[in-house]
C-alpha cells in the first residue's frame, strides 16, 4: 500500500487545539503524511515582511504527531496582485509576471526555514483551470517558467528540498473552453516546454467520480486510473522515472452530487483503491485523500468528500480506512440495513 | 428653573423637528437606483453551478431547475434578459469579482459572509436540518425526542446534531442509516419516531410519499443570492426584486414546483 496521506485544511483554523486534535485524528487513522496549504498571502502581508507564526504552529503539531508534511504553495497577497498598477480586477490566484521574483523567494524562504520538517513542496495548484490561474490566459509554458524561477530560488536556499509540479485537475473540458484545458493535453504541452528540467516529481490529482478504482482508464473518461494516462505522458517526456504523488483523490457520497456514490460504495471503492494502488502502482509514493475535514461545513456536495465533520464526528469511512491501515478486518457496517416494512 | 426647562424643551423639540424635515428633504433628493443604469447591457448575468443539484440540473441537455426559474423570474421583475453562466464551485466568488457574472443564484449565506467583498441578499430558502415526525405524534423540538427513536444518516451533520442532543436531554435511541432516504423510510414505516435530515432531503422525499407529517426547523442554512459588496445599488435592486417575488408568491410557487 502506498503511504497513506490525507489533505488537511489547517491554515484557516483559529484555535490551536483544533490543529492539534485534527493531526491526532490523522495519526490515529493511520496516515503518515498530510498535504497542507501554505498561502503566500498569509505570510507576507507587505514585501519582505514575513510572519511564520501560522506555519510554525501547524508544523510543530505535525512534528509532535510524527507526520510528514507536503506543503502546497500559492495564493497571492494583495500588494503583489496589484503591483502592476493595473486597475483591472484580480483574484487571490492572480500572479502577475512582475512578482514571480517575489513569489520564488517566498517559497525558497519557506523551504529553508522548514527544511528539517518539510521536504516536499508543491508549486501552485491545478494550473490547467482558469480559476486556479487567476482567470489569466492558461499557459503550460508560463507555468513551466514559474517552476524554473522557483526551482532556481529553492535550490539555492534548500538544496535537498523536493519540488513537485502541481497536478492538473482531471477534466474533459473541450478545446477553447473558458474554464480549463484537458489535463492530458495540458501535460503534453507542459512537458514539451521542458518541465522535467525544473521538477523532482509530480503531485497528481485523480478522482474516482462514479466509477470503481479498477475501471480502465480512457482519454474520454474521468476515473481513478486516469493517473496512469497522466503518468504515460510524463514517461514519454522524461529520461528517468518521475516520482509520483497522488495528492488529491477520493469519492464523493453527497446524495446531491451528480457523480456521487453511496456511502457504502464510497467505502468499498476507497479501500479497493488503496489495495489496487499497492498492487499496481509501486512507484506511487503517497495516496492522499481529499479531504479530512473543513473548518466549517460548506453545506453543499463538497462536504461529501470529507472523512470527519467540522465537529470532529468521524464518518464510517474514517473507521474503514483506519481498520485497513491497522491491518484489521472491516466488520459489519456502522449503520443499520435499509428499513423494511414490518411483516 | 421652570422657564429654563421649558426653553430647553422648546429648543430640543425644534431641533428634532428640523432634523426630521431635513432627513425627509434629503431622502427625497436621493434618486432611486435605475436598473437600466446599473445593468447597462440590459442583461442579468447569473452565475449557476451545474453540479448543484437539485437547484440546477441538466434535463435533456438543457439546464433546468429551481435556480433557473427563479433567476428568470428575477430578471423579468427587473426588466432584464437573463443570461446564465456556468461557474465552478471553487471559482464562484472570483467570477463575481472579475465581473464575469452579476450575481450568484445559489449561495450559502454563511459562506458568503466569510468573504469580505461579497454580500448575500435576503435568503430565499432554508436548507438546514428539520425534524420530521408523524402529524399525530408531532415532535416540535429536541426536548420531545427523549425516550423515543430518531433516524438519521450516519456521519452526517444530523448525526452530529443528535449527539449534541444526547448530552442535553433524556436518553433517546439513534437509528443510524446509510442514507437520509432510509432515515425517512424508517419514519414512514413506523420504525423511528422521527427523522432528522436536511430540508432538501425532506422536501424531495415528501414529494414522492403521501405522508401526514410535521416538519420543524432545527437549524438554519440560508440559501441566498450573492453580489459584490462594492455595488450597493445593485444589491439593493436585486434584493428588492427578490422581495417582490416573495410578495407575489413566486418564490413559494417555485419551491413547491421543484422541491
Amino acid at each position: 500500500m502506498p503511504q497513506l496521506c490525507v489533505h488537511t485544511r489547517l491554515i484557516d483554523e483559529v484555535w490551536e487545539w483544533k490543529i492539534q486534535r485534527i493531526l491526532q485524528i490523522v495519526r490515529e487513522m493511520g496516515a503518515e503524511t498530510i498535504v497542507e496549504f501554505f498561502p503566500w498571502a498569509y505570510f507576507e502581508d507587505s514585501p519582505g515582511n514575513l510572519d511564520w507564526q501560522r506555519a510554525d504552529r501547524i508544523l510543530r503539531h505535525a512534528d509532535n504527531q510524527g507526520l510528514r508534511v507536503i506543503a502546497r504553495m500559492g495564493l497571492v497577497p494583495a500588494w503583489a496582485r496589484e503591483s502592476t498598477g493595473s486597475q483591472s480586477p484580480n483574484t487571490l490566484n492572480t500572479l502577475p509576471h512582475e512578482v514571480w521574483d517575489d513569489f520564488a523567494p517566498f517559497v525558497a524562504a519557506f523551504a529553508a526555514r522548514y527544511q528539517d520538517k518539510v521536504k516536499h513542496l508543491i508549486v501552485w495548484n491545478e494550473p490547467n483551470l482558469a480559476f486556479e490561474w487567476g482567470h489569466a490566459a492558461l499557459s503550460p509554458d508560463e507555468y513551466v517558467e514559474l517552476l524554473r524561477v522557483t526551482h532556481n530560488a529553492v535550490r539555492q536556499s534548500s538544496p535537498h528540498s523536493v519540488l513537485l509540479a502541481a497536478g492538473p485537475a482531471p477534466t474533459l473540458e473541450p478545446v477553447g473552453s473558458p474554464h480549463g484545458i484537458n489535463d492530458l493535453l495540458w501535460m503534453e504541452e507542459f512537458f514539451a516546454a521542458g518541465a522535467a528540467n525544473w521538477i523532482d516529481g509530480l503531485a497528481l490529482h485523480s478522482y474516482g467520480f462514479a466509477e470503481g478504482p479498477e475501471a480502465p482508464p480512457a482519454r474520454d473518461r474521468l476515473n481513478f486510473r486516469r493517473l496512469e494516462l497522466q503518468r504515460e505522458v510524463a514517461q514519454r517526456h522524461s529520461d528517468e522515472e518521475m516520482a509520483l504523488f497522488l495528492t488529491e483523490t477520493g469519492w464523493n457520497d453527497d446524495p446531491h452530487h451528480e457523480q456521487a456514490v453511496s456511502p457504502a460504495r464510497r467505502i468499498r471503492y476507497t479501500l479497493a483503491a488503496l489495495e489496487f494502488a499497492g498492487r499496481q502502482w509501486p512507484l506511487l509514493e503517497n495516496l492522499c485523500f481529499w479531504a479530512l475535514r473543513y473548518p466549517t461545513p460548506t453545506m453543499n456536495w463538497r462536504d461529501g468528500y470529507t472523512l470527519i465533520t467540522p465537529e470532529f464526528l468521524a464518518k464510517p469511512i474514517y473507521y474503514a480506512i483506519q481498520n485497513l491501515a491497522r491491518g484489521q478486518e472491516n466488520g459489519a457496517a456502522l449503520w443499520l440495513p435499509p428499513p423494511v416494512a414490518p411483516s | 428653573m421652570v422657564a429654563s426647562a421649558r426653553r430647553a424643551f422648546l429648543i430640543s423639540s425644534g431641533l428634532i423637528a428640523f432634523l426630521l424635515l431635513a432627513s425627509l428633504v434629503i431622502r427625497r433628493q436621493v434618486p432611486e437606483p435605475v436598473v437600466a443604469d446599473l445593468f447597462p447591457g440590459g442583461q442579468l448575468r447569473i452565475g449557476i453551478e451545474l453540479s448543484l443539484s437539485p437547484y440546477v440540473q441538466l434535463q435533456d441537455g438543457k439546464t433546468a431547475g429551481l435556480a433557473i426559474e427563479l433567476g428568470q423570474a428575477l430578471a423579468q421583475e427587473l426588466g432584464l434578459a437573463p443570461h446564465f453562466i456556468n461557474v465552478s464551485q471553487d471559482g464562484r466568488f472570483d467570477a463575481l469579482r472579475l465581473g464575469i457574472i452579476d450575481l450568484l443564484m445559489v449561495v450559502d449565506a454563511r459562506q458568503a459572509a466569510f468573504q469580505a467583498d461579497i454580500l448575500a441578499t435576503r435568503p430565499w430558502f432554508n436548507a438546514g436540518l428539520v425534524l420530521v415526525s408523524h402529524q399525530d405524534k408531532s415532535l416540535q423540538s429536541m426536548q420531545g425526542i427523549g425516550g423515543r427513536s430518531l433516524a438519521l444518516a450516519s456521519g452526517s451533520l444530523a448525526d452530529a446534531e443528535a449527539r449534541r442532543w444526547q448530552r442535553r436531554i433524556d436518553a433517546f435511541t439513534i437509528l443510524p442509516y446509510e442514507l437520509p432516504l432510509y432515515a425517512l423510510d424508517s419514519l414512514r414505516l413506523g420504525i423511528a419516531d422521527a427523522a432528522l435530515v436536511n430540508a432538501l432531503n425532506a422536501r424531495l422525499y415528501l414529494r414522492q410519499h403521501d405522508l401526514s407529517v410535521a416538519v420543524h426547523e432545527v437549524s438554519d442554512q440560508h440559501v441566498a443570492l450573492a453580489l459584490l459588496a462594492g455595488s450597493p445599488l445593485r444589491w439593493q435592486v436585486i434584493d428588492r426584486a427578490l422581495g417582490k417575488l416573495f410578495e407575489k408568491g413566486t418564490v413559494a410557487r417555485l419551491l413547491e414546483t421543484w422541491l
